[in-house]
C-alpha cells in the first residue's frame, strides 16, 4: 500500500514540474495558494486546515 | 529564518500530548489568526491564474489529485488491519517524527506554508506578473 502512496507522490511532483513549464494548462503551486487564499470561503477552508493539520501532527 | 529554525527545532523535542507542545504549536496557530486578521481584506477578490491560451481549467489536475490523495486516505484509514499494511497520512507522519531532526523540519515546513498562506491573501494593489495571477472579480 505504501507503493500507492509513492505513486501519488511521484504524481504531485510531477504536477510540480508541469506547471513550472511554459504554456501548460495546469496552475502553478503558487497560484492555486493565491486563489485559495483569496476566495471568501476557500480561505477560511485553507486556514483552518492549516491550522488542524499542525495541532494534528505536533500536538496531538 | 534562523529564529524559524530554533523554533522548530523545540518543537520538536516536545512529547505529543504534553502542555509543552500544545503551548509551541498553538503559538504559531494564534499568530496566523492574528497575521490573517490584519492583513488579509475583509472582502477579498479572488485572484485566478492566468490561463494559458488553450487552458480553461489551471486547477483541474489539482483538484483531482487532490480528491485520489483523500480517496486513499478514507480507504487505508477504513480497511481493517494494520497501519503498517494500510498506512495513513497520519501514520507516516508518526513515522517521521520519531526523529526529532525531522520533526523540526516538518515544523518548520508547516511554519513556512503558513506564512505563504498569509502572503498569499494580502491584499496587494499592482499585481505581479512573475508568478503568474491576475486578478479577477468573482
Amino acid at each position: 500500500m505504501y507503493a500507492v502512496w509513492a505513486v501519488l507522490a511521484v504524481a504531485l511532483f510531477g504536477a510540480v514540474l508541469w506547471s513550472r513549464a511554459s504554456d501548460v494548462s495546469i496552475a502553478r503551486p503558487s497560484a492555486v495558494l493565491e486563489r485559495l487564499a483569496s476566495g471568501p470561503v476557500l480561505r477560511v477552508v485553507l486556514v483552518v486546515g492549516w491550522m488542524f493539520a499542525g495541532w494534528h501532527l505536533f500536538a496531538r | 529564518m534562523l529564529v524559524g529554525a530554533g523554533y522548530a527545532l523545540a518543537a520538536a523535542t516536545t512529547s505529543p500530548f504534553s502542555w509543552q507542545a500544545d503551548l509551541l504549536t498553538a503559538i504559531p496557530i494564534g499568530v496566523l489568526a492574528v497575521a490573517a486578521v490584519m492583513r488579509w481584506p475583509a472582502r477579498p477578490r479572488v485572484r485566478v491564474a492566468e490561463p494559458a491560451a488553450h487552458a480553461t481549467h489551471p486547477y483541474r489536475a489539482w483538484v483531482v489529485l487532490l480528491a485520489v490523495v483523500a480517496a486513499w486516505e478514507i480507504v487505508q484509514y477504513a480497511a481493517p488491519g494494520s497501519r503498517a499494511l494500510h498506512p495513513t497520512l497520519s501514520s507516516m507522519a508518526d513515522a517521521v517524527d520519531r526523529s526529532e531532526l525531522r520533526k523540526a523540519a516538518v515544523f518548520f515546513v508547516w511554519m513556512w506554508l503558513g506564512v505563504a498562506i498569509v502572503r498569499a491573501g494580502a491584499a496587494r494593489t499592482p499585481v505581479s506578473e512573475t508568478d503568474g495571477v491576475t486578478g479577477e472579480t468573482a
